[in-house]
Order: structure tokens, then C-alpha cells, then sequence
């Protein structure tokens, strides 16, 4: 049991001597290449949540227009896929068949 | 002709999304978050309720479209991105506790917004792909 400990240690020391370095590496190039779009990304976000409307209108007029979207999507685009999945079938059963 | 069998879904989803978004706050609220008075959770409540609508939308507009289909995973894009907004809102908010008079604390939860922000942007990225990807399929299957 002693003896699996201490190789345990000696891995876990082999692993820390080469990850050490290369984390700190990887947090420094991510500091340097990615930090910055981040903080853009978060000021656009900060001047739309602060934009954002407080009345609850403009939300239920998106809510009815997602809703009538998803309603003609489905009106027109839903059966004619139906449709040609039932075509495709019948044409590969007259390929089997023949 | 539209298709029922999805239309029912979409409005099963859309009537359970309105219930956990924007009624089951509304009524935890009024019926016991109201009692805590040093509390100020109103604009969270309220910023919930109101992002919890187009949440239902989105949430009906990709249920009534079939699975593998562009409008899905259009759908999949929109509600992540929806999402990032309304947690970045809720984490920039901050709730004030009256302890006694004259004695006030500010919540906020900022800390949490550079992980949240790193693990959403990273989710809209894999969505933008999988719209690719099933647009790509589809056309595929099309030029059959």
C-alpha cells in the first residue's frame, strides 16, 4: 500500500513538473488573445441588457410572432417533407422489388 | 396542411414553458418570497417572467418543426442565445437586504458572468454549426 502511494506521488509530481508550466502558459495566452474579445463581447452585452425594454408589450408581440412564425413554418414546410419521405420510401421499395 | 402531431407538441411545450417560466415565479413570488420584505426581488421576478415569454416562443417554434430539420436547430440557436441574455441580465442585477436601519447589503452576482459568458459563447458556436450541418444534410438529401 506504502509503496503505491509513493508511486502515486512520484506520478502526480512527474504530472504537476509539465503541467504547471503549460497552464500557466495556456492562461496567459488566453489573457492576451481572448480577454479582449471577451470584454467586447461583454460592453455589447452590457448596453443591450441595459437597453432592454422594461414593458412587457414588446415581449408578448415577439412571443405572438415566434408563435405565428413556427405556425406558418409548419403549414408549409411540415407535410411537404412528410410527404417526400413517403415518396422516397415507396421509390426504394420499387428498387428492392425490382 | 399543417402537421397536428407536431402542432400538439408545440402547444404542450409552449403551455408547460409559460407555466415554469413565467406563472410558477409569479406565484412562488406573491405567495412567499412577498413575506421576506427585507428582500428585493421584484426585478428579478419581473425579468424572468418577461424572458420567460420569448422563451416559450422560441421553445414552440422549434417543437412544432420536425427533428434534423434547419428550423430546429435555428430554433436550438435562438433559445441559447435568448439564454445568455437572460443570464447575463439576472447576474448583472443586484438584490439589496435590509438588515436594520441604516444597514443595507448588495448582492450581486457578477463573478459568475466571465464563466457563464465563456461556456455560452461556446454553446451559440456549436449551434451555429449543427444549423450548417443539418442545412447541409438537408440540401444533400434534396439533390437525391
Amino acid at each position: 500500500m506504502q509503496g503505491e502511494e509513493n508511486l502515486f506521488k512520484e506520478y502526480l509530481a512527474k504530472f504537476l513538473y509539465y503541467f504547471i508550466p503549460f497552464a500557466e502558459r495556456f492562461l496567459n495566452y488566453l489573457r492576451e488573445n481572448v480577454s479582449p474579445y471577451l470584454a467586447e463581447v461583454m460592453n455589447y452585452l452590457q448596453n443591450l441588457s441595459e437597453n432592454l425594454p422594461v414593458n412587457f408589450e414588446p415581449y408578448i408581440l415577439i412571443f405572438i410572432l415566434l408563435i405565428v412564425l413556427g405556425v406558418i413554418f409548419n403549414w408549409k414546410l411540415e407535410r411537404r417533407e412528410e410527404k417526400k419521405e413517403k415518396k422516397k420510401e415507396i421509390s426504394e421499395l420499387l428498387l428492392a422489388f425490382s | 396542411m399543417t402537421d397536428k402531431k407536431l402542432l400538439r407538441k408545440g402547444i404542450f411545450t409552449v403551455i408547460s414553458s409559460l407555466f415554469f417560466y413565467v406563472a410558477l415565479p409569479y406565484i412562488i413570488y406573491t405567495k412567499y418570497l412577498v413575506q421576506f420584505t427585507q428582500l428585493s426581488l421584484e426585478s428579478y421576478i419581473d425579468w424572468i417572467m418577461r424572458m420567460g415569454v420569448i422563451m416559450a416562443g422560441i421553445q414552440f417554434f422549434k417543437s412544432v418543426s420536425s427533428e434534423k430539420s434547419t428550423r430546429h436547430a435555428l430554433g436550438d440557436l435562438l433559445l441559447s442565445i435568448v439564454y445568455l441574455v437572460f443570464f447575463f441580465k439576472l447576474f448583472t442585477l443586484k438584490v439589496t437586504v435590509d438588515v436594520a436601519e441604516n444597514i443595507m447589503f448588495s448582492i450581486s452576482m457578477e463573478g459568475f458572468i466571465y464563466i457563464y459568458l465563456l461556456a455560452a459563447l461556446i454553446g451559440i458556436f456549436a449551434n451555429v454549426i449543427k444549423v450548417f450541418e443539418v442545412w447541409a444534410i438537408a440540401r444533400r438529401r434534396e439533390s437525391f
